[in-house]
């Protein structure tokens, strides 16, 4: 039996309707980064099932400004879709779009594997540069990919988690086109016995002073989200509107004050669900004795 | 017509100075990077945690890309100047599962794009990426917060293409100190 996150919706609401103001000239991030507070911020989705068996959505590129110095820090700050284990070591796999700081400063694809928390592997870049990247060139603010996170199971699969990357398709939401799969775990949440798994769509920094992509007048933007549940047989179970069962948990967070709202301490990061299958993140500057939007 | 000649004759002389300037820095700075001797890779080393392949290097290969300039591509890829060991070896990299996918069915439709191709693996040791932790923590309703290892990883595989000098991928490595701090109560 798996913990659910506790949701105060009513709260979300009125937090971002209360985050409608004026657009902040201009956003930054801190300039130390004091110590490591990751955030994880979105919607995630368990729908009564063991596990959830992939998260889908198509996510419009956003910068993130990083805390710290960007040439040497080697921070990130990233927006992903996943299955994430819910209890004590289960780990993760994740694949979306990251801020990558170091010597590219840049944003570039990337999928992360972790079979239990504490595993040796971190995040995989994929930089854009010729044979082994991506066709689509780097991944630029403004620019929409559909990723998918999802454990084929089932008769002919190979019961493992794929990275999957497409481009976004407006014509033809919500899996994109295009679409190459990148990667595959080696293990799946059944097999790792994880105590159960979520999907999951977010943004996440690694420091509260690390921005989440998006900025007030410009959103990131997750949309036609779709998932997918483990159910144990022969068929792999399809591709649904997280609506159908119920909706997806929301402010989804990893150790930001349990006010049970969908903005930080300090009043930075914002989330806003528009529908059951859309909601858009952002991130408001440093302020934290006049919360600024 | 003189004046002329002698201001440019000092712009020459500035810029040759800045040239060698340049040069003396560059050359303090390739210095400091602990650089091993390049190596060529007799055995394959699989990674399938992280589903790519690296396999010994071509017998009858002779790279394009030079080992220093592999790890001055890797360097622009990755902050590798507070590296405490830097190792190119020349390899091959294969990753079995890219390949074009059916938007719909996620089946393959295409052959895997990369086979066996050089590259200089430029290992990076001793680097600290800032921490962060990539778990909701939906059990820990009692607000408990998990500590997580200050660098959120130390070593990194960047894998350059030995023809092109284009970095083809970065794998990541949280290392041998990663596991006895990240810890979650």
């Amino acid at each position: 039996m798996k913990t659910r996150l506790v949701l105060v919706l009513a709260l979300v609401t009125t937090a971002v309707a209360g985050g409608v103001g004026t657009p902040p000239a201009a956003i930054a991030a801190g300039s130390t980064c004091g110590s490591g507070f990751t955030h994880i911020w979105g919607r995630a989705l368990d729908d009564g099932a063991p596990y959830m068996a992939g998260a889908q959505a198509d996510m419009t590129v956003r910068q993130s400004n990083l805390c710290g110095s960007v040439s040497t820090n080697g921070n990130t700050a990233s927006a992903c879709v996943m299955i994430s284990g819910v209890s004590g070591n289960d780990g993760f796999a994740q694949n979306g779009y990251i801020r990558h700081a170091g010597g590219c400063d840049c944003r570039q694809f990337f999928y992360e594997f972790e079979k239990y928390l504490g595993s040796n592997n971190g995040p995989v870049f994929i930089p854009n540069t010729g044979t082994g990247s991506l066709p689509w060139g780097n991944p630029d603010v403004g620019a929409a990919f559909v990723f998918k996170t999802t454990w084929k199971y089932g008769t002919g699969e190979d019961n493992k988690i794929h990275a999957i990357f497409c481009l976004s398709s407006d014509n033809s939401p919500p899996g994109g086109t295009g679409c190459y799969d990148y990667a595959n775990t080696n293990w799946n949440p059944s097999g790792a016995s994880w105590f159960g798994a979520d999907s999951v769509w977010a943004g996440e920094t690694h420091d509260a002073k690390t921005d989440m992509p998006g900025t007030q007048g410009a959103n990131a933007i997750s949309r036609y989200m779709l998932a997918r549940r483990y159910v144990p047989g022969p068929i792999s179970d399809p591709w649904y509107d997280p609506g159908t069962y119920g909706n997806p948990a929301t402010c989804t967070q990893i150790q930001a004050p349990g006010s049970g709202t969908c903005h930080d301490s300090y009043f930075r990061y914002h989330l806003e669900v528009v529908n059951a299958t859309r909601f858009d993140i952002w991130t408001c500057p440093i302020d934290p004795n006049n919360p600024p939007c | 017509m003189k004046s002329t000649r002698v201001v440019v004759a000092i712009l020459a002389a500035l810029a040759s100075a800045g040239v060698l300037i340049a040069a003396a820095y560059a050359s303090a700075a390739s210095r400091s990077l602990p650089v091993a001797s390049a190596v060529i890779a007799t055995s394959a080393e699989p990674h399938p945690e992280d589903d790519f392949f690296l396999g010994p290097a071509p017998s009858d290969f002779s790279p394009k890309v030079s080992a220093d300039e592999a790890v001055a591509a890797a360097g622009k890829q990755e902050d590798i100047q507070n590296a405490t060991s830097i190792q190119p070896t020349l390899a091959t990299l294969t990753l079995p599962d890219f390949q074009p996918v059916d938007s719909e069915t996620d089946k393959p439709i295409g052959p895997p794009v990369v086979q066996d191709v050089p590259v200089w693996v430029v290992t990076v040791d001793g680097i600290c990426a800032a921490s962060s932790a990539t778990r909701l923590n939906l059990d820990q309703e009692d607000g408990s917060v998990p500590s997580f290892d200050p660098c959120f990883y130390r070593e990194a595989k960047i894998m350059v293409n030995a023809t092109t000098g284009a970095v083809m991928l970065e794998a990541t490595f949280r290392g041998p100190s990663a596991n006895a701090s990240n810890s979650v109560p």
